[in-house]
């Protein structure tokens, strides 16, 4: 059963501050092949300066304070204290808001969208468009508890359920995510549609049935799922190890801070176009603060999301199953993931808006933040009642 | 190319940075329940680095590894190392040793004297060989290439360190994991040079289009169950294949990091049952983790992946075959299946074939005992 809500504030001590530093200042870095840049994973040269970034000028203090600017808590579902962030909106009825990060992001992905999206007036729009947000941490993920084994996307909705509707008490909401967060929201959407005002997405979560019986894919779509399966060929291998063997990987990433940025930071760097002798498109900061909420509650469980779904969890709807709730879509052009077709995403999804913007990638909050709180305002005006 | 005589010595401050790394560990968590069946297990790896910090000697496993002739070689602006330990009597043949992931010259030091020595070891004089383990580039005290190369490419060394620093016209190439790709592309590149060669893993890829016989029953099941057993092996193979630099930064900067990558290889892989210490002492494993931890050689050890990738020598196109006589011995790996000799005709002359009951990817290290009596009889009979 659902328990209290905790009221919860980031608070780290200084001395596993202190023992991040010993780390950092004893960093020993591997070479790299000539002019590697990011054609065989995190550039050196980047790596290296990010380091001393990291030593000499970045400031945990100052993003802790950041981060405590919106009010949190943890509260007990399903078993798991399960950290939010809850920023309630403006003016009389501001419709709930379920925001859900993937990996390798966090709730900081949102740092800059939640008091717009909550306060709209404040930035020079309209307070009729206030949200009531509601960011929780994946369990295994920052300040939410690890599940004792790795939990699939579908018991998450589950989880995120009994939150919005037993912890919060909302009878009836908005969801918005990308990444794992997509796909835990499109479980939502699919065992609650009672619950959902509607759903925004920026990947499509759920899989069409494309199985015996389904109507066969058309040219574009063919095309789209084998370009897909070439991308994940030279861009999944994460998914691989991360979904096989995650607990070899864990010691190194939980070990070593610049091993633990190097691993989420080239995801940063390479799903939102950078190149390959560019940097990731993120002020060092935010891309730190990122890597800090790893470093802080640890990678491992995080990394059991991509166990959990080849294990027993699933993506892919079943023969004629499809999501109901009202869904749209926006796309990042430079997203792992490319635009599906539109006949693709109708198959698993009643999709009743998609748009593609016209730049950016993976973590569209945190690279393409006013664009997308345009977007989710316009979306969910029609479904404020 | 002129060879130098080698002595391996880690400085004493490397010694210590390594203890300190080691003893200030930052753990994971685990599944509960989740042993093995997610990767190295959090309860082994606890004792083991408890044992690489507290327990083990590196002083004293040095002065083992330096008991055995080391040298060092340019060859093509690369240096090389390699032990060479000539055999007894008037004709031992020569015999080159080429090891693999996550390895190095290490796994072979069990058989160097039994191979060059065999009467020490109750043996004929008639088996001696004139021994030549080689690092692979950028493995242990190998230098790592400017970029990836590939076994094509380390072929092409491995021939120039035989034929001209060494001198030899003729030998013989034994290789297991990435030393069978190298050992196959030497037979491939070079046939002229090799009197025979012996793998413990069929790395090649037999052409399979227009014009290959069609699979026998054998072979398709063969196939399919290396298929399904590799769907939950390869995930290291995809990641140093497309992202080593990614996977670098921990794997050089945490010796716990580096330990938890390689040590489910060793269960994996070798003939362990379920139990690591069946096979390997923690000693042995601390051994070839400090190779890899004070070399820095990870990284450009993970390269060989990313250049199999571009270099594409496994696939065998259509008519292509290894021409030199093959011996294979087939040792058990995990639940993988054994392949059918047939499959290895397909990619080789195989002139022996032996099913062995006992020892895995290692086997070396292994079952040193059978691993030499299977290489002399294969010897035998060229």
């Amino acid at each position: 059963m659902a328990g209290a809500a905790v009221p919860f504030r980031v608070e780290v001590e200084d001395a596993v501050l202190a023992d991040l530093r010993l780390r950092l200042e004893e960093t020993r870095l591997p070479i790299a092949p000539e002019g590697a840049g990011w054609r065989y994973g995190s550039d050196l040269g980047y790596m290296r300066n990010l380091a001393e970034h990291w030593l000499e000028r970045y400031d945990w203090r100052r993003w802790e304070a950041a981060l405590n600017r919106f009010p949190q808590f943890r509260a007990a579902v399903g078993g798991l204290n399960i950290h939010y962030i809850i920023e309630q909106g403006s003016g009389a009825r501001p419709l709930p808001l379920l925001l859900t990060h993937g990996w390798p992001g966090s709730v900081f992905e949102f740092d800059q969208i939640i008091e717009p999206l909550a306060h709209p007036e404040r930035f020079g729009a309209d307070a009729g468009d206030a949200f009531t947000v509601i960011a929780p941490s994946l369990p295994g993920y920052g300040f939410s508890d690890a599940p004792a084994t790795p939990m699939a996307p579908r018991d998450i909705a589950r989880l995120w359920h009994e939150l919005m509707t037993q912890v919060l008490g909302f009878e009836r909401f908005a969801a918005q995510a990308g990444d794992w967060g997509s796909v835990v929201t499109s479980w939502l959407a699919f065992d609650r549609p009672q619950s959902l005002a509607a759903i925004h997405l920026t990947m499509p979560g759920a899989r069409p049935y494309t199985g015996e019986g389904a109507e066969p894919l058309d040219e574009s779509e063919t095309e789209w799922v084998a370009a897909m399966s070439r991308r994940l060929k030279a861009e999944g291998a994460y998914q691989e190890i991360q979904g096989s063997k995650p607990q070899s990987l864990a010691y190194g990433l939980t070990d070593s801070p610049l091993g633990l940025a190097a691993w989420i930071i080239e995801k940063f760097h390479g799903w939102s176009g950078g190149g390959a002798d560019t940097p990731p498109p993120f002020d060092p900061d935010r891309l730190i603060t990122n890597v800090m909420l790893y470093w802080l509650g640890g990678i491992n469980a995080a990394n059991w999301l991509y166990w959990s779904v080849r294990h027993g969890g699933r993506f892919t709807l079943g023969r004629g199953e499809r999501i109901e709730v009202p869904t749209g879509f926006a796309f990042l052009p430079q997203d792992l993931m490319a635009m599906p077709p539109e006949r693709w995403t109708r198959r698993a999804y009643n999709v009743v808006h998609r748009c593609e913007f016209p730049d950016g990638g993976h973590f569209a909050a945190m690279q393409k933040g006013p664009p997308l709180i345009e977007d989710v305002r316009q979306f969910f005006r029609r479904f404020r009642s | 190319m002129l060879a130098k005589p080698y002595r391996i010595h880690v400085s004493d401050a490397a010694l210590g940075d390594l203890r300190r790394r080691l003893a200030r560990a930052r753990w994971p968590n685990e599944p509960a329940e989740g042993g093995w069946r997610f990767g190295s297990e959090l309860a082994y790896m606890q004792k083991l680095i408890a044992h690489w910090r507290e327990v083990y000697d590196w002083r004293a496993h040095e002065a083992r590894l330096n008991a055995f002739p080391h040298h060092t070689v340019e060859i093509d602006g690369l240096r090389i190392h390699y032990i060479h330990e000539p055999g007894s009597g008037a004709v031992p043949r020569p015999l080159l040793l080429t090891h693999g992931w996550p390895s190095s010259f290490i796994e072979f030091l069990d058989v160097v004297q039994p191979l060059a020595h065999p009467e020490r070891f109750g043996g004929d004089t008639a088996d001696a060989f004139d021994v030549v383990v080689a690092s692979l580039p950028g493995y242990g005290f190998s230098a790592a290439p400017p970029r990836p190369i590939g076994a094509r490419a380390i072929a092409g060394l491995w021939h120039k360190l035989m034929t001209r620093v060494l001198g030899y016209r003729h030998f013989i190439a034994h290789g297991g994991d990435w030393g069978s790709l190298v050992t196959s592309c030497l037979a491939l590149d070079h046939p002229g040079v090799l009197d025979g060669i012996h793998l413990t893993m069929l790395p090649l890829r037999p052409w399979r289009g227009a014009g290959a016989p069609p699979l026998s029953e054998d072979e398709r099941a063969y196939v399919a169950g290396m298929r399904a057993w590799w769907q939950e092996q390869r995930g290291y193979q995809l990641v140093q294949a497309t992202k080593p630099q990614t996977l670098a930064f921990a794997l050089t900067d945490s010796p716990v990091g580096l330990a938890g990558w390689l040590v489910e290889k060793f269960r994996t892989l070798a003939d362990t049952r379920g139990s690591l210490e069946r096979r390997f002492s923690k000693d042995q494993l601390c051994t070839m983790l400090s190779l890899y931890w004070f070399t820095g050689c990870i990284n450009p050890a993970n390269w060989m992946y990313w250049a199999a990738r571009e270099e594409a020598t496994a696939q065998l196109g259509p008519g292509r075959k290894v021409a030199v006589p093959t011996g294979y011995a087939d040792y058990p790996v995990d639940s993988a299946p054994r392949p059918p000799r047939s499959w290895g005709m397909r990619m080789y002359d195989i002139v022996h074939w032996s099913v062995m009951p006992a020892g895995g990817h290692f086997a070396a290290m292994e079952e040193p005992e059978a691993f030499v009596a299977d290489l002399r009889s294969f010897v035998r009979r060229l």
